[in-house]
């Protein structure tokens, strides 16, 4: 194989070329110390480039921000509580001991809180679910409808072509008849001219 | 309609509230893909019934990847949040051109991108402006203070600024096509229907972008000091 492009080289570090391609290159590679320098290039460049990491303030929707608030005023309700109990001669190590407690109970709460919206929420999907159904139900219905509309107007259209047809084939055979009948009489008549 | 509206806005509310938590349960993240309408189909509702509604759902889908995308164009995440306003004013202003049959995702990309060109642009005419209300320690002050140690904050924003000057650098056409591949993890496919150029040439230019970077971030002697770009975090 020869040097490959710089397009597929592009192709090749983000995982973009068909597996065909993708050996050959490796293959190129393997054998072309110049490539493998480049490629070994980009990549490292690549991994350069995901230093830079972006992190959005964190901003909390409308129905977390009360759970959050909640949260928060207990874990402030309980530090006030256990700062009032410990009074202003409260050593550290008494707050370092009282810390976890405090973190476990505050993490129990938000727990049963979130597992209660979560059985609310999941109530509140069934009903969901059951709606849609329905919903997704009648539209099919209308659909069926509508369908068994379009059916009949093809049919009575086709009866109409169908009665069509007739009355002109009625028409046409009697006027055959009538020709057959004229026909006849020619030849009739012809046969009688003869006899004598 | 509003009642599931407002299921999956409970949803996601949930969903945040236990990351807080630091808890995660993957079948929220279901749910929402459950009860999940197509943007064009949104955009659609908003085109014919104005859907406030629907709006905002398209808002919250977009919002990160919009405002990430203008953090990377443009390194100032204060600046990439009223851009990300001006994108969905856009989206709303112009709903009437949006074709419902092209991908909406690939023109929100295009109107976000050219409002990023349009602030470069409009930086290149002022740059004294843009740094003198940036400076390092205005910098260190607006830096997310939680979770993070002062000392990784700093080291992380040096790394960050590092690879940001190099970036920085690149042309427009080389960093629009950087940032969409590598940082928002698009398809060079989809990338090429947003810029309205070949494949192949958005290939190449990703190509090169990735030789300047390496070069720039090796041998940052070779940056262009005609302007100072700062990185604002």
């Amino acid at each position: 194989m020869t040097h490959p492009e710089k397009e597929q080289l592009a192709a090749f570090i983000y995982n973009e070329c068909t597996p065909k391609e993708r050996k050959l290159i490796q293959e190129h590679l393997a054998q072309c110390g110049a490539c493998s320098q480049l490629v070994n290039g980009l990549t490292h460049t690549q991994k350069h480039l995901n230093r830079w990491t972006v992190r959005k303030p964190l901003v909390l929707s409308s129905f977390a921000r009360p759970i959050a608030a909640a949260a928060a005023s207990l874990l402030l309700g309980i530090t006030f509580f256990a700062g009032h109990k410990l009074g202003a001669t409260a050593t550290q190590r008494q707050v370092e001991k009282l810390k976890p407690q405090i973190e476990q109970f505050c993490r129990e709460r938000i727990e049963e809180e979130l597992v209660a919206t979560q059985s609310v929420l999941q109530q509140g999907i069934q009903v969901q679910f059951a709606a849609t159904l329905a919903e997704q139900r009648q539209e099919m219905l209308k659909l069926l409808e509508i369908y068994d509309a379009n059916r009949q107007q093809d049919l009575a259209a086709l009866r109409q072509d169908l009665e069509t047809v007739a009355v002109h084939t009625e028409n046409r055979w009697r006027r055959t008849q009538v020709a057959i009948g004229q026909l006849v009489s020619f030849t009739s008549q012809d046969t009688t001219q003869s006899q004598p | 309609v509003k009642h599931s509206n407002l299921l999956r806005g409970a949803a996601v509310s949930l969903h945040d509230g236990l990351n807080i938590a630091g808890m995660k349960i993957p079948f929220l993240n279901q749910l929402q893909e459950v009860f999940s309408v197509k943007d064009e189909q949104l955009m659609w509702r908003i085109q014919v019934q104005e859907d406030e509604e629907a709006f905002a759902e398209l808002v919250r889908r977009w919002r990160g990847p919009i405002w990430n995308l203008c953090t990377r164009m443009i390194g100032d995440i204060h600046r990439a949040e009223d851009l990300v306003q001006e994108t969905f004013t856009r989206v709303y202003n112009k709903r009437a051109d949006f074709d419902t049959r092209q991908k909406f995702s690939t023109w929100l990309w295009r109107i976000a991108l050219n409002l990023c060109y349009d602030e470069l642009r409009r930086r290149n005419r002022r740059p004294a402006e843009q740094t003198s209300n940036t400076d390092e320690e205005q910098q260190l002050e607006q830096l997310p203070a939680f979770e993070r140690s002062p000392s990784i904050v700093m080291e992380e924003s040096e790394r960050a600024s590092e690879v940001w000057r190099a970036l920085s650098s690149l042309p427009e056409s080389l960093r629009s096509v950087l940032v969409l591949r590598h940082y928002q993890d698009l398809k060079f496919r989809e990338i090429a229907e947003i810029l309205n150029i070949p494949e192949g040439t958005v290939k190449s230019r990703m190509f090169e972008g990735l030789q300047r970077m390496g070069t720039l971030l090796n041998h940052p002697e070779n940056r262009s000091t005609g302007k100072k770009e700062t990185l604002v975090l």
